[in-house]
């Protein structure tokens, strides 16, 4: 060994049995743990925790049976992480009510085979209902993200804006009402996403 | 933990090495991170250009467009010593992909266990202000340990480090950015609106309004942090670790500050307020760093000239220093001799700053590079001296 025996070679020189330079290395490893600690533990840790406080994750299933509908087919969606459900209501009596800030969002599973623009229709009356001044947008093809192809309406009312959906998919339609304060386009966007979670599931 | 280490009293300022370097961990890394990084943001602007082609486009234009001014500013930042291209596109390409789609996936675990910890009211108000800064500033300042991990020659001055995390932080600002672009269509789409309407204003809030004191001075300031770790050999490590860390810490703060419910505004007319309070003051910052990081450079940049006044003279040295003195010796001489003086000018200066890096890395070894530059350096001043004193015809009887 070329300086004699027990003379260290210069660190670059120096190598691990798969030929890497051995300088460098730990750092290398604290980068890869780094990167580790995002991409794997971080969502660990977030699966792990208990979620006491919202429905926030987790796909709630509502039961089209409950509402008078077949057995045959049911409704997922998946609520944003920080909405909590509204008082008196069940995901298994077929509908979902789930609030966050003044903002709210109402899925409806029901067992019917009426199409999706009329239960669009029925959505709209109900909003008119409510605010006989309120206006909506051109009825617009949806699709969320499982496939599930819909009407929507966007309407704004005195105090509120929001979104009308309908799907309707053999046995089964799913009526989506939300609204949010005026201007309000974080709620916008985090209701958006729930509608595009909804799928149907045997 | 051993960093490879460059002593910035011994000289490592004008080195290169290559890219490629497939017997060091961190080159292997950075590739494999690069591709999951790849996939990630290439399937999340194939949603977009499937959603719209017309608005995709629109903000791929917009966000390309927006980078090329800025990226411009970051590398002439380092005028003595220019960083090589394939570095900086390395430092891009990990601002713009990897730490990119590290952070959607680290985001949104951070904004769900903060959800869960803190309730739903905490969380509303504070996740974008505690999961952005925790989350992006690591992961950004990753990209110029990377580098030095690489290559640490290429970090051999304070203003090296400001340079890869600028570039860092730009690239990984117009990705983002563009990437909101293409949430803000989907839901547009969506909701049957227009979603030409919907890239124009995530342009305008994002990169018009919130441009300047985003991530690429978060990133610049993270990455001068490093360099200071990285070259300061002469300083204890502890004091080494304090403004490294420091720094970090001082960028989370600014970013923390930018994103936090105290300054969340509904309106563009809103935004005045939060600019002069929590934006201005990370650029004043990074203007304060970067006078510092240039200042100890210009010692190198001297240090390798002194010698050769007969190619680089005091005057022109000390014009050489910032890109302010450089034009006025150019208007200078466009005043005493015309355009092409002027133009001539500024060859001259780009020639000698060549010139000291080529000094540099040869330190001292005969080199062709050296030589060659030196003639380019001799045969410009001769033309420059012929422009500004042309020669008196000789007077015939």
């Amino acid at each position: 060994m070329a300086g004699g025996e027990g003379a260290r070679l210069p660190s670059r020189a120096r190598r691990t049995v798969i030929g890497l330079e051995r300088a460098g290395l730990g750092a290398t490893a604290v980068v890869v743990c780094v990167v580790l600690l995002y991409l794997v533990a971080l969502p660990a840790i977030a699966s792990l925790l208990p979620d006491d406080a919202g429905v926030g994750g987790k796909a709630r299933v509502l039961d089209p049976a409950a509402t008078g509908g077949p057995r045959i087919t049911s409704v997922r969606i998946v609520p944003a992480s920080d909405w909590e459900t509204e008082a008196g209501n069940e995901p298994g009596e077929g509908r979902l009510h789930i609030g966050n800030d003044g903002a709210q969002l109402a899925v409806t599973a029901l067992g019917t085979t009426a199409s999706a623009p009329a239960l669009l229709e029925r959505l709209r009356r109900a909003v008119v209902d409510d605010d006989e001044g309120a206006r909506f947008s051109e009825a617009a093809a949806v699709q969320t993200y499982s496939g599930l192809v819909g009407l929507a309406q966007t309407f704004v009312m005195r105090d509120r804006e929001g979104i009308v959906a309908a799907f309707s998919r053999g046995p089964t339609g799913i009526l989506v009402h939300g609204s949010w304060l005026p201007g309000d386009t974080a709620t916008s966007d985090a209701v958006t996403e729930m509608v595009r979670s909804i799928e149907l599931a045997r | 933990m051993r960093v490879p280490v460059q002593r910035e009293t011994v000289r490592a300022w004008g080195q290169t090495e290559s890219l490629f370097q497939p017997r060091r961990g961190a080159f292997w890394v950075f590739v494999v991170l690069t591709a999951f990084g790849t996939l990630a943001v290439v399937d999340l602007v194939t949603t977009g250009v499937g959603l719209s082609a017309d608005a995709a486009s629109l903000a791929l234009v917009l966000w390309a467009v927006y980078t090329l001014p800025f990226f411009l500013v970051i590398w002439r930042l380092d005028l003595l010593e220019p960083e090589p291209v394939p570095f900086l596109a390395a430092a891009f390409v990990w601002g713009g992909v990897v730490a990119t789609s590290i952070a959607a996936v680290a985001n949104d675990a951070t904004a769900t266990i903060i959800a869960k910890a803190g309730g739903t009211e905490f969380a509303r108000d504070w996740t974008s202000a505690i999961a952005g800064p925790s989350t992006e500033e690591v992961l950004k300042g990753l990209g110029v340990v990377i580098v030095v991990l690489v290559a640490s020659r290429q970090v051999s001055s304070l203003v090296d480090g400001l340079v890869y995390g600028a570039t860092v932080g730009l690239a990984f600002q117009v990705v983002e950015n563009f990437l909101y672009c293409i949430k803000q269509i989907a839901r547009a789409q969506f909701l049957n609106t227009d979603s030409i309407d919907a890239v124009s204003d995530v342009f305008v809030v994002r990169g018009v309004f919130g441009g300047l004191w985003s991530h690429a001075v978060y990133s610049a300031i993270v990455g001068l942090g490093i360099a200071y770790f990285v070259v300061r050999r002469d300083e204890s490590s502890v004091r080494r670790l304090a403004v490294a860390g420091g720094l970090l810490l001082a960028a989370c703060g600014l970013h923390f500050l930018w994103n936090s419910p105290w300054f969340r505004v509904s309106s563009i007319d809103a935004l005045l307020p939060k600019i002069v309070v929590a934006g201005v003051p990370a650029l004043v910052l990074l203007v304060a760093l970067v006078v510092f990081a240039r200042n100890r450079e210009v010692v190198w940049f001297e240090d390798v000239l002194q010698s050769e006044t007969g190619l680089v003279r005091p005057e022109e040295l000390a014009s050489l220093h910032t890109l302010a003195t450089r034009r006025a010796a150019c208007r200078e001489d466009r005043r005493r001799g015309g355009r092409r003086a002027g133009r001539l000018r500024r060859e001259l200066q780009q020639a000698q700053v060549r010139f000291a890096v080529a000094l540099a890395r040869a330190d001292g070894a005969p080199s062709s590079a050296v030589e060659e530059a030196r003639a380019d350096v001799a045969e410009t001043r001769a033309e420059l001296d012929g422009v500004l004193s042309p020669p008196i015809p000789s007077a015939r009887a």
